[in-house]
């Protein structure tokens, strides 16, 4: 399954589109969103590797994408890491578990401080395809 | 995306006062205000700020208004530069009224040097300023503490910091609330929000925080300018950061838990990101202690790197000039919990600051004796390489703004924008050739930052002095710029 991610003004802070096939496409869309407002670059990471495990509940689908990267990027700054790779045990509406892989930096490209739930609505467009705002607040 | 707003929609109340009245919108509790000349106005209109506005006007317990000062933009959720009260105590508190940086905030440092003195030796004191305080995101800071210790940090504030040999006694008394929120509550915080926040004191950060060394450019009130301790040529260093990755997971924290409860306060709103709870639930007082915790650390974290920027000072200017005095600190992402007079009698009200500066007029007893008969210094960062100001709390904003005022110049331009537009080798060579040193962890920060990507800050204070809301006492000229 694919998706993709594209980048949209917004005037101060980060407004990210993501499609995919799929939940899990549109949910690892969010993910290297992220990774690619905080590397760097992104042919240098040499740093070592790590993972973490994520099980989260949410009330809906879309508190569940912004609470999950709302996860990822708590990680990323308490392992000092970017995280590229997701790996779903399931994921369901309303609950999700899943592993998330990445590699160690010596500092981050852009400050990211929080996934923001605003102009966030997960929704299935008339072809079938999945799609969300994120906002990220820098 | 753009305004949905058209300008039929606004009324002129006062010269530099604009209202969109409550039946604009159905579910409007109070009318919404906007501080702004009518060419600002027409910038606002471009984006989304004022639609966000509108949403604010509807948050339960609002009073008055929802307001915006000058240098509004939008944000996500709240307006920057909003301002809004609420009832208390059962009226709501919502973290995203005050933002994932809390506590971001200014100081000032006052120094005995005088800029023609200093001028060969500020490319120097740029190299020592950047080596003495981490700049840029993902760095450690000079301390690395444990619990015990960070508990004790979020209940004293700056005080910690003194006591551990980070600044000197006299600091705390030109910090609002002396550096020190009370009742901040190391349990209310989480082991994840300490874990981010464990080895950024000292930290500069990413984003719009800067240090930054000016000089006194013009003075436009001698007398308070006098009681500032500030006068022409004088070198000053300027500080804004906030709380770190500490504050952000403590909002980001917050954010999930008052979605999962809203619905049992009824609350309904026209945007997530305005989540909120009443004050005096059980997570709402819960959030707003850890709020304290986390504006403590961010007085902790201006009070270290104070003392980094002293260290650096001494290197440069050691002797009898190494002297650097804090003038204020004043945070510009809080909610406090104030008494405004509010037709006709004191009323207790909790009022957010999202980019809003508190700017209380002359008289309050809080304000540290030097400047009670002057009103509270308010320190208004401008964009990089152009000017920032030192303003005058004034009276009139604790009759109109519940005591707030504007946090600096405002972005007009997206980040994205401003890094197709400039190159930063460039425009550090351009800033150079007038004199001002830049040093920066990342060359996407200074693009990101260009002054092309902010509104004209004397447009701004123009705006919010002829509103009533403070006044200009000095404007400041940057000649050192330490970027993250």
């Amino acid at each position: 399954m694919a998706g993709s991610f594209t980048f949209m003004d917004h005037t101060a802070d980060r407004r990210l589109k993501v499609k995919g096939d799929d939940l899990e496409s549109l949910f690892i869309e969010g993910v290297k969103g992220l990774a690619y407002l905080l590397q760097v670059d992104m042919q240098k990471i040499h740093g070592a590797s790590v993972k973490r495990t994520i099980d989260i509940e949410a009330p809906d689908t879309t508190s569940l994408l912004i609470d999950f990267l709302s996860e990822v990027l708590t990680y990323t700054h308490i392992d000092k890491s970017v995280y590229e790779k997701v790996q779903f045990e399931f994921l369901e509406p309303r609950h999700l578990k899943a592993r998330i892989f990445g590699h160690r930096v010596e500092g981050f490209a852009e400050e990211v401080k929080a996934v923001t739930y605003h102009e966030a609505e997960v929704s299935q467009v008339e072809n079938g395809t999945w799609e969300s705002m994120v906002i990220f607040d820098i | 995306m753009t305004n949905i707003m058209d300008k039929k929609d606004l009324t002129k109340i006062e010269p530099y006062l604009w209202e969109i009245s409550k039946d604009f919108r159905a579910d409007m509790r109070v009318p919404a205000w906007i501080y702004a000349t009518e060419s600002m106005l027409d910038e606002m209109m471009s984006d989304r700020s004022l639609d966000q506005l509108v949403n604010v006007s509807t948050l339960p317990g609002i009073r008055v208004a929802a307001q915006v000062m000058p240098d509004a933009h939008e944000g996500y959720g709240f307006p920057i530069g909003g301002v809004c009260a609420t009832r208390w105590p059962d009226g709501i508190i919502s973290p995203g009224g005050i933002g994932y940086d809390i506590n971001c905030g200014v100081r000032l440092l006052r120094s005995g040097l005088d800029y023609e003195d200093a001028r060969p030796h500020l490319r120097r004191l740029a190299g020592a300023l950047y080596e003495q305080v981490p700049t840029g995101t993902g760095k450690s800071g000079p301390l690395k503490i444990g619990k015990n210790e960070m508990d004790r940090m979020m209940k004293e504030g700056a005080a910690w910091a003194i006591r551990n040999g980070y600044g000197e006694e006299r600091d705390v008394k030109f910090i609002e609330s002396k550096g020190c929120l009370e009742d901040a509550d190391p349990e209310a915080v989480s082991g994840r929000a300490v874990q981010r926040g464990n080895d950024q004191l000292g930290t500069l950060g990413g984003g719009n925080h800067f240090l930054e060394v000016d000089y006194v450019d013009e003075l436009f009130d001698e007398e308070v300018a006098e009681a500032y301790g500030l006068k022409v040529g004088q070198l000053v260093v300027m500080i804004h950061t906030g709380s770190r990755g500490f504050g952000h997971q403590i909002a980001t924290d917050y954010l999930r838990t008052f979605m999962q409860v809203m619905a049992d306060y009824d609350i309904v709103l026209p945007d997530k990101e305005l989540t909120c709870a009443p004050l005096n639930s059980q997570e709402g007082k819960a959030y707003y202690r850890a709020m304290k915790a986390a504006a403590n650390f961010a007085f902790t974290n201006r009070q270290v790197i104070t003392w980094e920027v002293r260290k650096a000072w001494r290197k440069i200017f050691g002797g009898q000039n190494e002297s650097l005095d804090v003038l204020y600190d004043v945070a510009h992402n809080i909610a406090k919990v104030e008494e405004h007079k509010l037709e006709g009698k004191q009323e207790k009200v909790v009022v957010h600051r999202k980019g809003a500066t508190r700017s209380f007029g002359p008289g309050y007893a809080e304000l540290p004796g030097e400047y009670r008969e002057v009103g509270q210094p308010v320190l208004i960062p401008g964009s990089m390489g152009t000017a920032s100001y030192v303003l005058a709390g004034q009276n009139r904003s604790m009759e109109l703004s519940f005591g707030s005022c504007c946090h600096g110049a405002g972005r007009r331009m997206s980040r994205r924008q401003a890094k197709k537009k400039v190159e930063a080798g460039e425009l550090t060579r351009a800033l150079e050739h007038e004199g001002i040193f830049v040093r920066a962890a990342t060359s996407g920060g200074i693009a990101e930052e260009a002054p092309l990507a902010y509104k004209d800050v004397n447009e701004v204070v123009t705006a919010v002095e002829l509103a009533g809301l403070a006044q200009r006492v000095a404007r400041l000229r940057p000649v050192v710029v330490i970027k993250g």
